[in-house]
């Protein structure tokens, strides 16, 4: 098993862990998340078929192993809560705390476009993520969405414009 | 390049300009806590969590809460579909007693519904499908002609897909010659769509030609079963659907606006459970999301919903309650599902059902085969379905033939 962490690791680690980073937005829960994701993919390794790229396929169990927790916490929520919370974006449970350290030498501008990702839904998120700080193809990006390349690039460019829609409000408030 | 563009090209430049951001964890340190959580077998387990209450208490408090905030419960758009439904159904029964039609609200016993399958419509006992409700790629039947029809429940919540089987014509003249006089009400669903207007196909294109005399679609309901029935009958085949009035001009079709292309979006993650129609018959259903609006993004979500009824609208559970399993996806392409002793689980019609659903639950999450085993149970076999063994996915759901009269 060791080799094959070795090399998974050593291809993948620093980008699977910094696409749940940007996710999830908090150190703790990218390190428990990402290690889940290693588990899957060394269990499922030996199957994997080739189907799809090694990377994208790493990518969407990535992917789905980051929609699942925060399933599990919009269910933890909705538990006691969720009925009077009817407005709640599941999606933003992450989002608040303090700014973590390589972040703070953004400018104040990035910082408020870094907040602003929240106000995106998560599949938005998931695009700008993929496509802008992954710098991820639009057929790379489809694959680990399991979506067409046009679901992509049209998701891709409404996220942009709410981003700027919601950067100029800002501004003028 | 506008100052607009200016701005947004802005906007991806410095989210491409974010820093790195690295796990804090060493690689040696990472790999230990990797390395103890690989114990061998180890599965996610979903189990239903029980919660006792006081029975009683809960149920006066949760109906008291209901009254109070019933307002914020129930989504604005949602209430307005549910006021679209009752207005609808209230209107349709309207009809139904107009046209002397006495047939009982009430469930109908199994002898009048055997009745009604001699005289116009089987649904089940066929010769050439082993299952339920599903026809199997080994049944005869998957390679005669098989016509996907599409219904709504009574309250026009949910699409009731039905394949009609043994027919000698195609699928286009089917829905042309024979739908308008399919009488869905014997099988207790609606399918007032169908008298929309008139199919065609040419150059792997289908079209809809709306007969001029049609009335707008004005409801939400109307529009929701309009789209269902063109998804569910088309999707495998087409993109989208050409859509004319008689004389090829765009047709108003209310909440859709103007329109000459239908697009179909692809229907799928899908979590199928049961619909127990007014007539006494059972038919699977496919659902898209919660009654909170919820898609379904992984197959987990969609295997709990499973185990969910909505009362109101007569769905019922495909996963018993009660039943617990471990899901297995650690095989690419394959549902392993264990399902731990339950009282429920044997070789019985609703054991049949539930895996059935489960088959078509995997197929809409593209899975190609499911393996489903079940502890300390004697048997290694449930209806046709063997246990412990990849099964293939189904062709397709909820045969209905048209006995000849």
């Amino acid at each position: 098993m060791k080799t094959t962490f070795d090399y998974l690791y050593d291809t993948y680690h620093t980008d699977v862990y910094q696409y749940i980073f940007y996710l999830v937005k908090n150190h703790q829960v990218a390190e428990d998340l990402i290690q889940e994701t290693f588990i899957k993919v060394l269990k499922a390794h030996k199957q994997f078929r080739g189907e799809s790229s090694e990377k994208t396929w790493l990518f969407s169990i990535a992917r789905h192993t980051v929609m699942d927790h925060f399933r599990k916490q919009q269910r933890e929520k909705n538990k006691w809560f969720g009925l009077f919370n009817k407005n709640d974006e599941w999606q933003q449970l992450e989002a608040k705390g303090p700014l973590p350290e390589e972040l703070l030498i953004l400018t104040e501008e990035q910082q408020i476009l870094y907040h602003t990702l929240d106000l995106l839904t998560l599949d938005q998120k998931n695009v700008i993520i993929l496509r802008f700080i992954q710098s991820m193809s639009i057929h790379d990006t489809a694959r680990i969405l399991e979506w067409t390349e046009s679901k992509v690039k049209t998701t891709q460019h409404r996220a942009i414009k709410k981003l700027h829609q919601l950067l100029t409000t800002k501004e003028k408030g | 390049m506008n100052t607009h563009d200016d701005q947004e090209q802005k906007i991806i430049d410095q989210l491409s300009d974010f820093p790195h951001v690295q796990s804090k964890l060493s690689k040696e340190d990472f790999y230990e806590k990797v390395n103890s959580d690989m114990i061998p077998n180890q599965k996610k387990s979903i189990r239903k969590r029980r919660v006792a209450f006081p029975a009683l208490l809960t149920a006066i408090v949760l109906a008291l809460v209901f009254i109070v905030l019933k307002d914020q419960i129930i989504p604005p758009q949602m209430e307005q579909a549910v006021n679209d439904v009752a207005l609808e159904t209230a209107e349709n029964n309207r009809i139904a007693d107009d046209r002397g039609d006495d047939m009982s609200e009430s469930m109908m016993s199994k002898d009048e519904i055997n009745t009604f399958n001699t005289a116009m419509y089987q649904t089940d006992n066929f010769s050439n499908v082993k299952g339920h409700h599903v026809i199997m790629p080994s049944d005869s039947v998957s390679d005669l002609t098989k016509t996907t029809v599409v219904a709504m429940d009574d309250s026009l919540m949910y699409p009731v897909p039905l394949t009609v089987i043994d027919q000698p014509i195609d699928p286009i003249t089917f829905y042309n010659e024979q739908l308008s006089s399919f009488d869905f009400n014997q099988l207790g669903l609606t399918g007032e769509t169908f008298d929309f207007g008139t199919f065609s196909q040419a150059n792997q294109t289908v079209t809809l030609t709306m007969t001029s005399d049609i009335s707008a679609i004005d409801s939400s309901a109307q529009a929701t079963m309009f789209e269902q029935t063109l998804r569910y009958m088309f999707q495998d085949d087409y993109d989208s659907v050409l859509i004319e009035g008689v004389s090829g001009e765009s047709i108003d079709l209310g909440p859709f606006g103007a329109v000459d292309l239908f697009d179909l979006e692809m229907v799928q993650k899908l979590s199928y459970k049961y619909v127990r129609t007014s007539s006494g018959h059972k038919f699977m259903v496919p659902i898209e999301a919660t009654l909170n609006g919820e898609t379904f993004i992984t197959i987990d979500e969609a295997l709990v919903d499973m185990q969910e009824p909505v009362p109101d609208f007569n769905i019922e559970p495909a996963i018993p309650e009660g039943v617990t399993y471990t899901l297995d996806l650690s095989t690419e392409g394959e549902v392993k599902l264990t399902f731990d002793r339950h009282d429920v689980l044997g070789d019985n019609a609703e054991t049949i059902d539930m895996i059935e659903a489960i088959l078509m639950t995997a197929k809409s999450f593209d899975f190609k085969q499911v393996v489903i085993s079940m502890k300390d149970l004697e048997v290694n076999q449930v209806g046709p379905y063997v246990l412990d063994t990849a099964l293939d996915l189904p062709v397709a759901i909820n045969p209905v033939k048209v006995n000849q009269q």
